[in-house]
């Protein structure tokens, strides 16, 4: 899987390529309006991050231009303008995603599996781990073979987890990628609750325990 | 309460107070002329007594063809001073007491003198003030049914340039553009205020995306350090190797 991270902040742009490399995948990096364009029009990314103040140009004008020669590439535009019309005119434009700084690495790399999931739709789309797989189009998750009843949040827990697997994530991140808000002290409270539901389900359904708790920062899903 | 309610009923109020004083001006004016008049006639039918006694030397034998009511009185001289006053007579016809001006004076015909005494009858206080009450209500009934109907025409003439501003100041959206358009009116009153809106809303526009795009970019500005610190501290956090004090420090900062 090609991504292509097109960021000016060096220090962010590394961070996203040192995170997802861990992932798995292999990062092209562009820091300004002309690598950029030129990197996305010469190769095929399975996604492209794009972020839209660049030196030299709008990400939007790269957005536009892609949509016409690869309507196929997913974007997920990064912007620190945190103003409704930017997201609504990229949106609009064809990006698949919109995500503002300052974001967490797990909830973006959650992100870019679920559109290049989406942009796969043709395939069958499971996320199969241990003994769990995860239908993604029919939304339903199977252990061992019989079909796990989870709740929406649930379900959306156990997917962010499989999206970050054998990664440390933390508590703050999966609040706001269940709720998309600031995390306070009920929100914690909540999530203590739905992953211990969740753990139950699954180890109840014959799995091993895959969420390990880390002391004071989150959780971890990993091979038990 | 309408603008164009409250004027019409200030209008209203305030010819009330002037309809009540023109109509008691009228009364007083029209009893005024009708007394002088009364008076006027009186003291003609005493010059045409006085002629033809003068010319006669008899009194007049038909005393109907002077006026309505003549009288006369032998008396001795000296008795009779002229007068004119005003009286009340009993009307048999209409049975009712009426207002009379009576004029007395002296008549000496042959060898005698006479107190002549001619009645008027004045135009009754009754009468008068029910004609008067009723033309003024009558006008004032038309006046205001003018003011309705001039209320009604104004509203919808004059200012509807007014109303039609009104009507986009309340549809203003500074998220639309923050643009009135607003055409040009006839009045130059309307014409300063739409200049004055156009202004006005013109600033606010301006100011509100003076102030979005600084927020943007100082969001930008402190957004950006941010996601840097956070995006590094989250790595830090996958590392394994960090000891319990150090992945504390890690965490606080997170």
């Amino acid at each position: 899987m090609k991504i292509l991270v097109v960021e000016d902040e060096m220090a962010i742009a590394h961070s996203i390529t040192e995170y997802l490399s861990g992932e798995g995948y292999s990062c092209d990096l562009a820091s300004d309006y002309m690598h950029a364009d030129e990197k996305a029009q010469l190769n095929n990314y399975d996604c492209i991050l794009l972020d839209i103040n660049l030196p030299g140009g709008s990400g939007m004008d790269i957005l536009k231009q892609l949509k016409t020669s690869k309507p196929n590439a997913a974007v997920i535009i990064i912007s620190a303008k945190n103003s409704l019309g930017d997201k609504i005119t990229g949106l609009e434009i064809g990006a698949d995603d919109y995500i503002t700084k300052p974001f967490h690495l797990s909830e973006l790399n959650a992100r870019i599996k679920s559109v290049i999931r989406r942009r796969n739709f043709g395939g069958s789309n499971k996320i199969i781990f241990g003994d769990i797989v995860a239908d993604l189009n029919a939304k339903t998750v199977m252990v061992k073979g019989a079909e796990l009843s989870l709740t929406r949040k649930e379900y959306d827990l156990l997917i962010f987890f499989l999206s970050n697997q054998n990664r440390t994530v933390t508590k703050e991140a999966i609040t706001e990628h269940l709720w998309g808000d600031q995390p306070d002290s009920k929100s914690l409270d909540l999530i203590y609750s739905h992953i211990k539901n969740l753990r139950k389900k699954i180890m109840e359904a014959g799995a091993g325990d895959y969420i390990e708790a880390i002391y004071g920062m989150g959780y971890k899903f990993r091979e038990a | 309460m309408k603008l164009l309610t409250r004027t019409t009923l200030y209008f209203a109020v305030i010819s009330l107070p002037v309809f009540a004083v023109g109509g008691i001006i009228l009364y007083h004016t029209v009893r005024t002329v009708a007394r002088n008049d009364a008076h006027e006639k009186l003291r003609n039918e005493k010059n045409m007594i006085l002629n033809y006694v003068k010319k006669h030397n008899y009194l007049p034998h038909n005393s109907m063809e002077f006026g309505d009511s003549v009288g006369f009185t032998q008396v001795s001289f000296a008795q009779v001073t002229e007068t004119l006053k005003d009286t009340v007579l009993y009307n048999f016809s209409e049975k009712e007491m009426e207002q009379n001006l009576m004029l007395v004076f002296r008549v000496d015909a042959g060898n005698a003198t006479y107190r002549a005494v001619i009645f008027k009858p004045l135009i009754e206080t009754d009468d008068l003030t029910n004609a008067i009450f009723q033309a003024m209500a009558i006008a004032g009934a038309i006046l205001l049914i003018l003011l309705l109907a001039l209320s009604v025409i104004v509203t919808n003439k004059l200012w509807g340039p007014f109303y039609e501003s009104l009507q986009k100041l309340k549809s203003f959206d500074l998220n639309k553009g923050g643009r009135m358009e607003l055409s040009k009116t006839g009045i130059s009153e309307f014409n300063e205020l739409n200049t004055a809106l156009k202004g006005m809303t013109g600033k606010i526009a301006s100011d509100y995306t003076n102030l979005k795009e600084f927020t943007e970019n100082a969001s930008h500005e402190i957004q950006t350090p941010l996601a840097i610190i956070q995006s590094k501290l989250e790595l830090l956090i996958q590392s394994e190797n960090l000891s319990a004090e150090q992945m504390d420090k890690v965490l606080a900062l997170y």
